[in-house]
């Protein structure tokens, strides 16, 4: 099967890029959060 | 025997718990999410929907967390009502966004499929409206807590209007049956089981785990997020006040 050729390619791809370009957001979003604010706790409470 | 629940109701014991099972559901889904892809894209063309098909294996599993992560929301704003219940807030907190990006995925991919199957991007029909009305009160939900400062009436406000959502649940899942709709009946849940073979539904059922690991992971480290930065401003206040 060629991936890049197939019927329906037009819409098909952007769903799936669409889909990882959300999933990347969220994954990279949610990890900043959370090293974000635990690294701030951390410092609040050391001093 | 303590229930699982009651026992990650402890914020501690939830963040040693969380600490091992957010990378756990993490890697599971990728998986998961490989396997179902593969199994996806060598499985043949479906005789109507032609190639299309493929757009069904990540649209019906962000269509179920979209539910799913709303029921979550309602559970952990009712715990958190009642109860005032920090750890049931900071999940209720973490819910909202995750349910508006699936919801958001449900939609937009639901959209790239309708175009050539229907030959329409977007129809007013029960399905498709209930769906959109799913994303805005996720939308509301976040807006809501954001425009109070008092980070506890915001909280008890987001959750009354949780709760006064989940009607939206029911709407959606029956809307196929209560009125004509462009949209298919349920094809898993069919009466006298799944009406699909199992070539589509094997990678169907894989993607639809990948999904649930994903929410589950992409949760918990919300959760914990929400858990430190309540911990720190609890400090700074603390350090202020001083």
């Amino acid at each position: 099967m060629n991936f890049f050729d197939i019927r329906y390619g037009e819409y098909i791809w952007p769903a799936f890029g669409i889909t990882a370009a959300v999933f990347a957001l969220l994954i990279a979003a949610s990890l900043n959060l959370s090293r974000k604010w635990r690294r701030r706790y951390e410092t609040l409470s050391r001093k | 025997m303590i229930p699982a629940p009651a026992f990650l109701a402890n914020p501690e014991r939830f963040m040693a718990f969380s600490r091992w099972a957010a990378p756990m559901f993490g890697a599971l889904a990728a998986i998961l999410a490989v396997a179902g892809l593969y199994l996806g894209f060598t499985a043949p063309e479906d005789y109507q929907q032609g190639q299309t098909i493929r757009i069904m294996f990540i649209h019906v599993p962000a269509a179920q967390i979209a539910m799913f992560a709303y029921v979550c929301l309602g559970v952990a704003s009712f715990l958190a009502l009642v109860f005032r219940h920090t750890l049931a807030d900071a999940a209720a907190q973490a819910c909202a966004p995750l349910g508006a990006a699936f919801t958001f995925l449900a939609l937009v991919t639901g959209s790239l499929w309708g175009r050539p199957m229907w030959g329409t991007w977007w129809e007013w029909d029960a399905r498709m409206t209930s769906v959109l009305v799913l994303f805005l009160l996720y939308l509301a939900y976040m807006a809501l807590r954001a425009s109070l400062d008092d980070e506890a009436k915001a909280g008890r406000a987001a959750a009354i209007l949780a709760l006064v959502g989940v009607i939206n649940l029911p709407i959606i899942h029956y809307s196929v049956e209560w009125w004509n709709s462009l949209h298919q009946g349920s094809t898993i849940l069919a009466e006298g089981g799944p009406a699909m073979p199992a070539v589509f539904l094997t990678p169907l059922l894989l993607m639809s785990l990948a999904y649930l690991s994903a929410f589950g992971s992409l949760w918990l480290v919300r959760i914990r997020g929400e858990l430190w930065r309540r911990r720190a401003q609890a400090l700074e206040l603390k350090a202020a006040r001083a």
